[in-house]
């Protein structure tokens, strides 16, 4: 019994020692524990940081962004001011520019239109004189200033009625068909009153063009007659005309073997009252005829018109529509 | 509701009561939360993530809701003053920085979040008298707790012996009477 109880207190004591050390080794483990909490919690508390510092550098930036935005967006309506400014004020130009035009035009118009009468005055005037010269038989001296007098009054004449031509090109609206260049060409060619009769070629059948009949004409006609009037040798004259059509334009081509246009003067040949020397006097021009064409072409025909041409080279005109003007089939 | 609100929400409940909570009332609702609990200050969620987080806050710490709402609204405003020192220094008092939130502070924040459903904090003294500052709150959210948390922030934040009574102008809470006085 005693031994048994020795030897109880021997367990106990043992029991106790292990307690001691289990509590110890709870202990260090729970230590070692917290010191790897920490350090997680540290871990943690960085990439927090980094978390907090990515939104405040995202933060900056956004701001730094809508402030470049607001800036680009004054700079932008600041120039869209600025071109609105130029924009009107280019407009204002325009505007006075028309209107400083259209000035000179209605003054050009009634100035011409109101030289008119007393011209046609003297013309009768100038009639009366020479009927009177041919009853008194005066000198022949005489006779030719009167005679000169005259052509240059009618030459007069001409050019007031050209200036009011010219101005009337494009005020109305002109009614279009489908007109057959070749049977225009032939309406100029019986028109034509030259002493000779003149070569006139059409290479092609032509197209159709859906345009006014009396424009296209007219347009003809001038070109046609000017290739007879200014070639050297009329009677050895000849025009020949062909068509040609791409994607864009339809083209009648006008061409002769004439003395060509040296090409320094194709500005001028189209502007107004510019004219070439020649040396006969009686194909003196009043310098308005190709004007007048190629304003019908660009302002009712709404086409255009070039020229090709050198100095000894014979000349072509090159008169273009848009496509849409050419009538692909012949109506019969 | 912008993420600032979530990221110094779970940050409060991780400081107040530990990590673990914080993992709590994240696990306990996971499948009802957007992004699995996962926020970024700079970021928009949905404001009934911030309901259910707090929910289940109250739930673990028997905490009554509002209660928790409130305290958050004190402790974020903490932060705001933190990171947004500027705006803070640039009112004297509460009044002048109660009144600067609609007119000045919200329109800095559309600036960087232009879809950012704000709430409206309109102020005016009644009779002129400006020892008071009346306080209109009106929020689809209805969250009258959080902003009697943030205007309870300022008047510490200033210092200031200020005392206020709140009023329900709608049932729903979406609009809200904050009467403040201003004790010489």
């Amino acid at each position: 019994m005693k031994k048994d109880s020795m030897k109880s207190m021997d367990e106990k004591n043992d029991e106790n020692l292990f307690s001691e050390k289990r509590y110890a080794l709870l202990l260090e483990e729970s230590r070692l524990k917290e010191v790897e909490t920490q350090k997680w919690k540290k871990r943690f508390d960085r990439e927090r940081r980094a978390r907090k510092e990515a939104e405040m550098i995202l933060e900056v930036k956004s701001r730094e962004l809508y402030q470049s935005n607001l800036q680009l967006a004054q700079f932008n309506s600041e120039l869209e001011k600025e071109v609105k400014k130029q924009t009107e004020a280019l407009e204002e130009n325009i505007t006075s520019l028309e209107k400083a035009n259209n000035n000179i035009r209605q003054f050009t118009y009634l100035a011409s239109h109101d030289l008119k009468t007393p011209l046609r005055a003297i013309g009768s005037l100038i009639g009366f004189i020479e009927q009177d010269l041919v009853t008194y038989k005066v000198s022949e001296d005489l006779l030719e200033c009167v005679h000169l007098i005259r052509t240059r009054v009618n030459r007069m004449h001409r050019l007031l009625n050209s200036i009011l031509e010219y101005l009337n090109i494009g005020k109305g609206k002109l009614r279009t068909e489908p007109v057959s260049i070749r049977e225009v060409v032939l309406d100029v060619q019986n028109s034509l009153s030259f002493k000779i009769e003149p070569q006139i070629n059409m290479l092609d059948d032509l197209f159709l063009i859906d345009t006014n009949k009396n424009q296209l004409y007219k347009v003809l006609k001038h070109i046609i007659e000017n290739a007879i009037k200014y070639h050297l040798n009329p009677e050895n004259a000849i025009i020949n005309i062909y068509s040609e059509k791409d994607e864009k334009y339809g083209r009648i081509y006008i061409s002769d073997n004439g003395p060509g246009i040296a090409k320094r003067y194709h500005d001028r040949v189209f502007q107004i009252f510019q004219t070439l020397a020649t040396k006969d006097k009686n194909k003196e021009s009043i310098g308005i005829g190709l004007p007048i064409v190629k304003k019908v072409i660009e302002e009712e025909m709404n086409g255009k018109l070039l020229l090709e041409s050198d100095e000894g080279q014979g000349a072509t005109f090159i008169f273009c529509f848009p496509i849409e003007s050419v009538v692909e089939f012949a109506i019969e | 509701m912008k993420g600032m609100v979530f990221t110094e929400f779970l940050e409060m409940v991780e400081d107040k009561f530990g990590f673990d909570t914080a993992d709590d009332i994240i696990e306990t609702s996971k499948d009802k939360l957007s992004t699995e609990g996962i926020y970024t200050a700079v970021g928009t969620y949905p404001h009934t993530e911030i309901i259910t987080l707090v929910t289940n806050l109250s739930t673990v710490t028997k905490i009554p809701v509002p209660k928790l709402v409130h305290v958050f609204g004190e402790h974020l405003l903490n932060q705001f003053a933190k990171h947004y020192s500027g705006f803070f220094e640039s009112a004297d008092t509460t009044f002048d920085f109660l009144k600067s939130i609609d007119n000045h502070i919200h329109v800095e924040v559309l600036k960087l979040y232009p879809d950012a459903e704000l709430p409206r904090f309109s102020c005016f003294h009644p009779n002129d008298d400006t020892a008071k500052l009346t306080m209109i709150y009106t929020s689809e959210r209805g969250m009258s707790d959080l902003a009697s948390g943030l205007i309870e922030g300022s008047i510490k934040y200033y210092n200031e012996n200020i005392t206020y009574e709140k009023e329900l102008m709608t049932e729903d809470g979406k609009q809200v009477k904050f009467e403040l006085i201003h004790h010489a």
